[in-house]
């Protein structure tokens, strides 16, 4: 399994079937470079990290820079993803930003508590999600560094 | 955006301050900007001792840009340190370093740095930068508690969720 991260790839991991559509279309609009893979739930998102099918192969499924979580998902939540990478050092340079409609203020501590680099409160209208991509895609794609995992290609 | 919240720049190299703050100023960044000029003076900043014991005037950032080559104690020792303070410990940190070593990225996210990003070596570039952490980090992240609304609630609210603490 390579685990050279793809700097232009974005996994999303959203189980709204209207969440996702309008997160495609404001990143498109956004002028998105990369790709956007999408899984349903918690379970999916850890499976496409790890490689298991059906994501076994990276060419098709490569491994994302940014991963856009979550929190309210069926099978695994947010927060179970969140504690399943940070057992996984290899996924050390996997930034994760957590997107969702939840503004308790307990779920932001302990989203940064279990290591996510970011938290979003999911916009309100189409065209704050389309700023929203523009920052995505102008802070995490464009400026920060990502490495891949030591000893691999 | 809560305009209140400032950013903490640590950086003693005085022309890439007035470099970032030129180029803050042109993205109309309206957060305070608060620098310290070495690893120590970061440390005391952000415990709240010595010559910063006063909140008021020394508030705790919303995010702390990080510069890794200091006098005193480096980057790294600032990021090490904060990740095993107690409540402080989530604080959002955006290394900005001269050089994008793999071994620097690699340490860096390994001891808890959110984001790692070279400084820009045009001001137009700087600009494009500033822009972006405007609007992601000061108008859409959420950032934790204890910088919206102050280390006791934070601490209050850390000891009823029973959090496993940052990276420990």
């Amino acid at each position: 399994m390579s685990l050279t991260p793809d700097h232009s790839v974005i996994l999303l991991a959203e189980d709204r079937a209207d969440d996702v559509f309008i997160i495609r279309k404001a990143f498109a609009q956004a002028g998105f470079p990369g790709s956007l893979f999408v899984v349903k739930d918690g379970e999916q998102a850890i499976g496409y990290l790890k490689g298991e099918t059906p994501y076994d192969n990276r060419v098709e499924y490569p491994l994302p820079s940014l991963l856009l979580l979550d929190l309210n998902m069926p099978r695994k939540n947010g927060f179970e993803v969140l504690q399943w990478i940070r057992q996984q050092p290899e996924l050390f340079a996997l930034r994760v930003v957590v997107l969702t409609s939840s503004e308790a203020r307990p779920d932001v501590n302990l989203a940064y508590e279990l290591g996510a680099q970011s938290f979003l409160t999911k916009p309100a209208d189409f065209e704050n999600f389309v700023e929203l991509g523009e920052f995505i895609k102008g802070f995490w794609l464009q400026f920060n560094q990502t490495v891949a995992a030591p000893g691999r290609k | 955006m809560n305009r209140s919240f400032g950013i903490l720049l640590a950086e003693d190299d005085e022309n890439d301050v007035l470099l970032l703050k030129h180029a803050f100023n042109g993205a109309q960044v309206q957060n305070p900007l608060y620098t310290t000029r070495d690893g120590e003076e970061t440390i005391d900043y952000l415990s709240g001792t010595g010559v910063f014991a006063d909140r008021n005037e020394y508030p705790l950032p919303t995010l702390l840009i990080l510069d890794l080559k200091m006098p005193k104690r480096t980057g790294m020792d600032v990021l090490q340190w904060l990740r095993k303070q107690p409540v402080l410990n989530c604080l959002p940190v955006v290394i900005l370093s001269s050089s994008g070593h793999r071994h620097d990225i690699e340490r860096a996210y390994r001891l808890g740095a959110n984001a790692f990003v070279v400084k820009p070596s045009s001001n137009e570039e700087r600009g494009e930068l500033a822009r972006y952490i405007k609007g992601f980090w000061l108008q859409f992240n959420q950032p934790p508690l204890v910088c919206t609304e102050g280390f006791e609630v934070a601490q209050k609210l850390h000891a009823e969720v029973d959090a496993p603490g940052c990276f420990l």
